[in-house]
């Protein structure tokens, strides 16, 4: 082989005039790039992608709100099957001053966790119990509960007001279309508002993103 | 002819054959992305986004109609909202609020067409421990049962549309602008792929078509705007664009929509009576990495301090 280039560069030399002594490099750079052609055609997958034929496409994840539990009851109580106003039995019924959280039979889905507030009277207004009682002495009929928690959340009203607390439904201004911002009681459950219905939720299924990769072992658990 | 110059004429031959083959390989690995697949010559010569006429661009949403339809079998209605005059978007982001849960991230990748696989999401959300800001504490990949942990927060992390964006100084061909209403925008046709903006991005917030995106065509959705939410092909950039297509028709992100605690908060910053004042006037707001000047639109606040503050007051005692 390099017998034979010499003599083809001494033949090319001489037949030049020694003008182009490394004319047998055409034939090496031509050999050069075909050598890269077929390496390039053949050879490794250059720009590193990963093979993405066999990724599966995931279903479409079902959106939509959360299922949120009922969280405000009937204006009443069911009874046998029936419902009936609060007035029915507490007219006669009056639950005693001493017990703090008294948990008959008929409201035992009542769980009482509300602050400050460690008796039913301290929100539904005796006798009766139909109506709603402010700590100012205001009655409000059940339907116009919001007022009767802003009565005391002085410190969520304005917020509220302004459309932070909470979310709001609809377009991101009023000149565009309705705007419905949530009650309270379509979050909270008024007996025990600690902790929104978003409690305890499982999440949607991480990334799997390029960027991102598959999960390392979490460095959070690790490192404490 | 002398045998000399049959000889030249020869070598010239198959180098310059050698040279064609071998610029042609190196176009091979180009061809494996399928970016060449889907590029016509009318896409080819279509002018920049900001230089259509109002004909061209007609032609150019018409044009995309057609190959959804013909791609997915599906009648999009393609559209191009432009900037509504007197408004600035801006985003806020109760971290107290946030629980982690990811409905924002499938949102966003279901309202956008992004890729599914591989995935394309523009929202990641990073678990912290409680009190840090240490985004590489974070943790992309969390998979409790149930949501939230104790002692952590959860800071999900978008385009954060600078007002002075790095990733459009970067861009050598002009690809991607803010809009007047502070939203940076890319013609996914104009894009040449460089991936320079996504080097520039503080924020991790570009992604990369590596793959043609698969969108199953039961899930495409099929309101779309030439800057936002049309299908992207191979070889280009996207991220998150406010939902362009939703907002300036008056509705709010997708992300926003999908949040069920009302963590997030979309607005109007020049509007003195939006939310986003009212935040931005009352609220501990802060951004991510302000140490760069990019200044960010997408505000982090923690609303529920005040409560915090109540109850536990800081103590004042000792130095």
């Amino acid at each position: 082989m390099r017998s034979a280039r010499s003599k083809d560069d001494a033949a090319t030399g001489s037949r030049s005039g020694g003008a182009a002594p490394g004319g047998w490099r055409g034939y090496l750079f031509g050999a050069g790039f075909l050598g890269l052609a077929v390496w390039f055609a053949l050879g490794p997958d250059l720009a590193g992608l990963p093979d993405l034929r066999g990724a599966e496409v995931a279903e479409p994840v079902p959106l939509g709100s959360l299922p949120r539990a009922v969280l405000v009851g009937p204006e009443g109580a069911t009874i046998n099957g029936f419902l009936r106003p609060c007035s029915d039995c507490h007219r006669l019924f009056r639950p005693r001053a001493a017990d703090p959280a008294p948990r008959p039979l008929q409201h035992e889905d009542v769980v009482l966790e509300h602050g400050d507030v460690v008796a039913c009277r301290g929100c539904h207004l005796e006798p009766g119990h139909d109506l709603l009682r402010l700590k100012d002495g205001t009655v409000l009929p059940f339907a116009e509960s919001l007022r009767h928690c802003l009565g005391c959340h002085e410190e969520v009203r304005e917020d509220w007001e302004h459309g932070l607390h909470g979310r709001a439904d609809g377009c991101w201004d009023a000149r565009f279309g309705a705007v419905r911002r949530l009650a309270c009681l379509e979050c909270h459950d008024p007996h025990a508002p600690r902790l929104p219905v978003m409690d305890a939720v499982r999440p949607l299924p991480g990334p799997r993103t390029l960027r991102l990769g598959e999960p390392r072992a979490a460095r959070l658990e690790g490192g404490r | 002819m002398s045998a000399s110059s049959r000889r030249a004429f020869l070598k010239g031959a198959l180098g310059g054959a050698g040279g064609l083959a071998a610029a042609a390989a190196s176009l091979t690995p180009l061809a494996r992305t399928g970016a060449a697949a889907d590029l016509t010559l009318e896409k080819l010569l279509q002018p920049h986004y900001l230089r259509l006429t109002q004909e061209e661009l007609a032609r150019v949403l018409a044009r995309i109609e057609a190959e959804v339809r013909e791609r997915h079998g599906v009648r999009a209605e393609v559209s191009d909202h432009k900037a509504l005059p007197g408004v600035e978007f801006a985003f806020a982001l109760d971290v107290d609020q946030c629980v982690g849960c990811r409905r924002c991230v499938h949102a966003c990748a279901v309202e956008n067409n992004s890729s599914r696989a591989p995935e394309i999401q523009y929202i990641r959300v990073l678990e912290l421990p409680e009190g840090s800001l240490d985004l590489e504490e974070g943790d992309h990949h969390y998979a409790p049962e149930s949501l939230p942990r104790a002692g952590r927060t959860y800071l999900p992390i978008q385009c954060q549309q600078c007002a002075n964006p790095p990733c459009v100084g970067a861009c050598p061909v002009g690809a991607t602008w803010q809009e007047p209403d502070g939203v940076t925008v890319i013609d996914y046709d104009w894009c040449i792929g460089c991936r320079l903006c996504m080097a520039a991005c503080p924020y991790w917030a570009r992604r990369f078509n590596f793959a043609p995106p698969a969108v199953p065509s039961s899930a495409l959705h099929p309101r779309m705007d030439y800057l936002t939410n049309r299908p992207r092909s191979a070889g280009v950039v996207e991220k998150c664009h406010f939902c362009l297509h939703r907002t300036r028709a008056g509705l709010q992100p997708a992300c926003v929509e999908a949040c069920p605690n009302g963590a997030r908060k979309f607005g109007n910053v020049l509007d003195p009576d939006g939310e986003l004042a009212w935040i931005l006037a009352r609220k501990s707001v802060f951004v991510l990495k302000p140490e760069l000047g990019t200044l960010p639109r997408f505000y982090y606040y923690a609303g529920a301090e005040r409560a915090r503050a109540a109850a536990a007051p800081p103590r004042l005692d000792g130095e």
